[in-house]
């Protein structure tokens, strides 16, 4: 209910690995200073994403050589967009989908990865160290606006966010994303098809069942609590387990819902099947791009106009797809991006 | 290009490529352990990890081998601080490694910080009661004797008590070490540094390679050190090997 | 001093909550206290008696601590499952070393490692709280945490207790002041690792 202060730093979320609101202040001005520097590499944590840095640098380069045989592009002569990302597969993939779709229409583009949980990137995006970061509108109205109560549409989330970020000299830009990431239950294939069940609400008059879910989210809203109170799933029994040891308790039996994101690659598989939110306990984790606001005006309508072709593209089942690409395959981040980009003539003459 | 363009422009639906695994048995499951995804990732993924771990492991126990030297000398002269200091570190032991991490993340962030102040604390307490013991197993005619010959404090130290000290301050580091070694993994919950983090990897993706490869590393570091000093302590020692020769 | 206060408020107001869980950790603790006693014993009269082997029991089962506690519990549910089982044996690899050092060394890791079972399947301990930061706060987390660390110091200090009593007098006397001081760090390695080196 207070997703921000509740946060706890023991679940490896996908979508929001921070830690509480509070960070030491010894943090973020160590990481401001490594952000200024001009060198990609040090960045706080590069290491951690599959050769994330030695890429990025290497992709920084290549712009710049290309740069002035590319004059023809509309991205030519535009101020430099300095792009973050935060610390976890999906926005390391996000990072380099927008990086290098700008950089193929000639935009000068330095991207800046793996930054660190919602509220350290924002702070760091509110001191000017980056000046664009894609960022999940749920997380923008709960963390960073500081809004405690359960979101209650699309828009309204979007409107949330977009509130926050006009005090603060930025925007969201439009569209978001069609695919979200947000918690997610899931069951077994089988066990879907034999009680036709599609949404969440359809649990209620299946008798009891075991509930398996990381154990900081019995009491939140978007967890146990918000099942029992919006649905009504008295019926449901919490068991604790960690994160990522789910889908093997499903196959064994071992619980019969389960929680997971909804971008997992491991719902690839085709053995589970989600059930749709119908009541959006889980809010609303569309992804736009924020940016500043001067800088949006300087980049032209052209910009506009790539960033919502390539986010109109990136549908559940794509980042699904592209994070099995990083999570399971264990193929760099930005290999992943530039192959989905080529694929789809995003990458200009570059492919 | 242009081609695929149009497509994209005609239907709307993105085209999802094909990503090709970095190794074959990856995309199997069922597979237990594959040997070439470890060799195709161990200068990306498991060295950088590996090496980080050590740093880690390094750092607290120097740390803590400083503080507890230092917390030893002044419980020799002062006689409560050895039940003071006893306690203290013996309080920081019992608390749940994760909990202490999640109390001190208020106070210094999602950092290294946080880590080494955690692990640092964990290796206090064999540390202190081993380094305490072996100062005290000279015994006290032989350091009346020496200071009989004139020996000042420093040289009593120096050159009586620790030779006889080693072994057993040798027995405390050993296990500072192994213990520091096992507790850095969880560190992972809060960083994204050492072997913790390919651990949780593997076991959030159901990889069983990458969570054998790991936590084997972090097996296999743990005899090393221990190993290395055991090494070391005969080379400090030698006269205890002589008597065996 | 606002956390203390309330971690304060968490031990007042739930007395029958905490009690509970600190009970099930004391039980669950217990269990994988005894089969791991159980299972090295045998090995630590063997070497002992035998006078060699030492050396590798207590090195091997040192290094086995290097193995972290959550990837036992991951490889466990594909062969066990979830819930008492998949923690108390995860508890069991993680006591059986240190025993061959110490008793209270077990004790206390296992006690204070007792919580992870609410990410195995079991709300039943104070983990529960621990990992769930959303009802009881920081404050519960340290409320719990001052728990276990009460529990583990009662533990050890009955352990210590009964090996007293289990030690003849005269080597009790000899040995009080040392036993007291270094047995909590393991450090009875230090005179039985001597043992192969002069034998």
């Amino acid at each position: 209910m207070k997703p921000h202060q509740t946060e706890t730093t023991t679940r490896p979320r996908r979508r929001s690995r921070s830690g509480p609101a509070l960070l030491g202040t010894l943090a973020l001005a160590a990481l401001l200073s490594a952000c200024g520097s001009s060198s990609p590499a040090s960045s706080p944590g590069g290491t951690s994403g599959p050769s994330g840095t030695s890429a990025s640098s290497s992709s920084t380069s290549s712009t710049t050589s290309s740069s002035s045989s590319a004059s023809a592009l509309p991205g030519a002569g535009k101020p430099t967009i300095v792009l973050g990302d935060k610390n976890f597969e999906e926005e390391y993939l996000l990072g380099y989908l927008y990086a290098d779709a700008f950089k193929a229409e000639g935009y000068h583009v330095v991207l800046k990865p793996n930054i660190g949980g919602s509220s350290l990137i924002n702070r760091v995006f509110q001191a000017g160290k980056i000046n664009a970061y894609p960022e999940y509108l749920g997380e923008i109205a709960a963390t960073d606006a500081g809004y405690t109560k359960p979101l209650t549409s699309e828009a309204q989330t979007y409107k949330l966010a977009e509130a926050y970020e006009q005090a603060h000299g930025a925007t969201v830009m439009k569209p978001e994303t069609p695919f979200y990431d947000t918690d997610e239950l899931v069951v077994l294939k089988s066990f879907a098809q034999a009680h036709h069940l599609t949404n969440v609400g359809q649990l209620k008059g299946l008798g009891p069942m075991k509930f398996c879910d990381y154990p900081s989210e019995e009491n939140r809203y978007e967890g146990y609590l918000g099942l029992k109170e919006a649905y009504g799933l008295t019926n449901l029994q919490f068991v604790p387990l960690s994160t990522g040891l789910q889908y093997q308790a499903l196959d064994r039996h071992e619980c019969t819902v389960a929680d997971a994101f909804s971008t997992d690659p491991q719902l690839l598989s085709g053995k589970y099947t989600p059930l749709a939110d119908t009541k959006h306990i889980f809010g609303f984790q569309h992804v736009g791009l924020v940016i500043k606001s001067k800088l949006l005006g300087e980049l032209g309508p052209e910009f506009q106009t790539i960033y919502a072709k390539l986010t109109d593209l990136l549908t559940t089942s794509v980042m699904q797809a592209l994070n099995k690409g990083v999570v399971i395959d264990k193929a760099s981040p930005q290999t992943v991006a530039d192959a989905f980009l080529k694929a789809n003539g995003l990458l200009g003459s570059r492919s | 290009m242009t081609a695929l363009a149009a497509r994209v422009g005609a239907s709307g639906a993105p085209v999802i490529p094909i990503i090709h695994a970095r190794s074959r048995c990856v995309t199997n499951p069922s597979s237990l352990f594959c040997p070439s995804w470890v060799a195709d990732n161990w200068t990306g993924v498991l060295e950088p990890k590996l090496l980080q771990h050590i740093e880690m492991t390094v750092t607290a126990v120097a740390i803590g081998f400083v503080l507890a030297f230092a917390a030893a000398l002044a419980a020799q002269r002062v006689s409560w601080f050895d039940r003071l200091f006893t306690g203290f570190s013996t309080l920081l032991y019992t608390i749940p490694s994760l909990a202490l991490f999640e109390l001190l993340v208020p106070l210094t962030g999602l950092t290294l910080l946080t880590i080494e102040i955690g692990l640092v604390g964990y290796t206090l307490l064999a540390l202190f009661a081993n380094i305490l013991a072996g100062l005290r197993e000279t015994p006290p005619e032989v350091v009346g004797a020496a200071r009989g010959m004139g020996m000042t404090e420093t040289q009593i130290l120096l050159r009586v008590r620790m030779p006889v000290a080693v072994p057993t301050i040798m027995a405390g580091l050993r296990i500072a070490t192994v213990i520091t070694i096992s507790l850095a993994t969880i560190a992972a919950y809060i960083t994204p540094d050492g072997l913790g983090q390919p651990i949780l990897d593997g076991i959030s993706t159901g990889f069983n390679t990458e969570l054998i490869a790991a936590g084997g590393l972090a097996i296999l570091l743990a005899l090393f050190a221990d190993a290395l000093l055991v090494g070391l302590q005969r080379l400090l020692t030698p006269w205890r090997r002589a008597r065996v020769d | 001093m606002n956390l203390l206060t309330h971690a304060a408020d968490f031990l007042v107001n739930h007395p029958e909550l905490w009690l509970t869980k600190a009970g099930n950790q004391v039980v669950l603790s217990a269990a994988a206290l005894g089969v791991a006693l159980a299972v090295s014993l045998p090995v630590g009269v063997a070497t002992g008696h035998l006078h060699r082997g030492s050396f590798l029991a207590i090195s091997g089962g040192n290094v086995a601590r290097a193995l972290p506690t959550l990837a036992v519990i991951a490889v466990l549910l594909t062969l066990v499952g979830i819930g008492f089982l998949n923690i108390m044996l995860a508890l069991v690899v993680l006591a059986i070393p240190p025993i061959l050092t110490g008793v209270e060394t077990s004790t206390v890791f296992v006690i204070a490692t007792a919580y992870l079972s609410s990410v195995a399947g079991s709300n039943a301990t104070l983990g529960a709280v621990i990992t769930d930061q959303a009802e009881f706060g920081l404050g519960g987390v340290l409320g719990a945490t001052a728990v276990i660390v009460v529990i583990a110091f009662a533990a050890a200090g009955l352990v210590a207790g009964l090996r007293r009593l289990a030690t003849p007098k005269g080597l009790r006397i000899a040995r009080q002041e040392r036993t007291q001081m270094v047995s909590l760090a393991g450090s009875r390695t230090a005179p039985q690792e001597a043992a192969p080196a002069t034998s």
